[in-house]
């Protein structure tokens, strides 16, 4: 693939990259990224990933934009409340570069139709915001073997992790199983400070990039930010030999 | 032997991505044209130019550029390329000469 004089201009500051270059370019061009929740952290890993050029970008999201979101989903704006989010999502990404192919599912994800949607990526990132939907995610990605970028954020801190099926931890082996309903934290009940959002989402694209570039990322790694102790930590996780979605390889 | 292929692609502004190559027993020159244009375009061309070369080959850079001049053997030193030595045929016109290492 021969970049156009628009494209070279257009990535020129990647290009320039000793890491990414030309030739790095090329190849997140010629790569398909799925996120799932177009939210908070979906918002800014959705306009990273546009932006620099993935080929393909596809989102899964069946939400309505409301007045709540708009201080961290900043793909939206105040016009959007109300609208559904993959038409304001889509309308948005689209006009930030039209080299990427944009696919929307407006729907929620569960066992019967991720296959479906899985199979056109090679890369899986989970921006949803509940416990539910991230074992859910987790076991899919196992199961049909997508690496997986997961992240989540509460108050001021978030997490990252990189799962690559079979081969390092997955988020089964760490988190047994839901946390009890009475205590569940969420950022619907417990609040969430907007730019922690942002970081996380930012680590997450960084991660999903060098995993595509084939550089080194957090592999085998849970870490940890912090933002009002402005920490951030890197804990070394090895997988569960129990684990009940990732055992048997 | 000399000829002349396209680097990456014709493009519109034919001058500059035209390259010319002499085919060397081990390893090939390869001229890369970057003259009228401004930092950091300079760099990118280059840049994208000694990506498509083998390791071993040489890529001359023609330019005529000062900040470039000044920036192209530091940023190319950067990258891991070594970096040959500059040339100047005439005294607003340079040729620096990369080797591709890595």
């Amino acid at each position: 693939m021969d970049f156009s004089e628009e494209q070279i201009l257009r990535y020129s500051r990647h290009i320039l990259l000793r890491e990414i270059g030309g030739v790095g370019q090329r190849k997140l061009l010629s790569s398909s990224v799925l996120v799932i929740g177009a939210g908070g952290l979906g918002s800014i890993v959705l306009m990273y990933l546009t932006g620099f050029g993935i080929g393909r970008v596809g989102f899964v999201e069946s939400d309505n934009v409301d007045l709540s979101n708009l201080p961290r989903q900043i793909l939206y704006t105040t016009k959007d409340v109300g609208r559904k989010k993959i038409e304001a999502a889509y309308q948005r990404l689209q006009d930030m570069n039209s080299d990427v192919k944009i696919d929307v599912f407006d729907k929620r994800l569960n066992e019967n139709n991720a296959e479906d949607i899985f199979k056109y990526y090679d890369l899986i990132v989970d921006c949803t915001d509940n416990f539910e939907s991230r074992f859910l995610i987790n076991r899919l990605s196992v199961k049909f073997k997508k690496p997986l970028i997961s992240g989540a954020v509460v108050r001021f801190e978030g997490n990252v992790m990189l799962v690559i099926p079979y081969k390092t931890f997955c988020y089964n082996c760490i988190f047994e199983e839901p946390p009890n309903q009475i205590c569940i934290e969420t950022c619907s009940n417990s609040g969430v400070f907007a730019p922690v959002v942002g970081t996380i989402a930012s680590i997450m694209t960084t991660e999903a990039v060098k995993f595509i570039l084939g550089l080194q990322t957090i592999e085998g790694h849970l870490l940890i930010y912090n933002g009002l102790l402005a920490e951030m930590r890197r804990i070394k996780v090895k997988r569960d030999e129990n684990c009940l979605v990732c055992k048997n390889s | 032997m000399e000829k002349y292929r396209y680097l990456y692609g014709v493009s519109k502004e034919v001058g500059f991505t035209k390259v010319r190559i002499m085919e060397g027993k081990d390893n090939n020159i390869y001229v890369v044209d970057i003259r009228g244009l401004v930092c950091p375009y300079t760099l990118i061309k280059a840049k994208l130019a000694l990506e498509e070369l083998k390791i071993g080959d040489i890529l001359e850079i023609h330019l005529d550029n000062i900040a470039a001049l000044r920036n192209l053997p530091t940023a190319f030193i950067y990258y891991g390329q070594e970096y040959l030595g500059t040339e100047a045929i005439s005294d607003s016109e340079w040729i620096i000469k990369i080797r591709k290492k890595e």
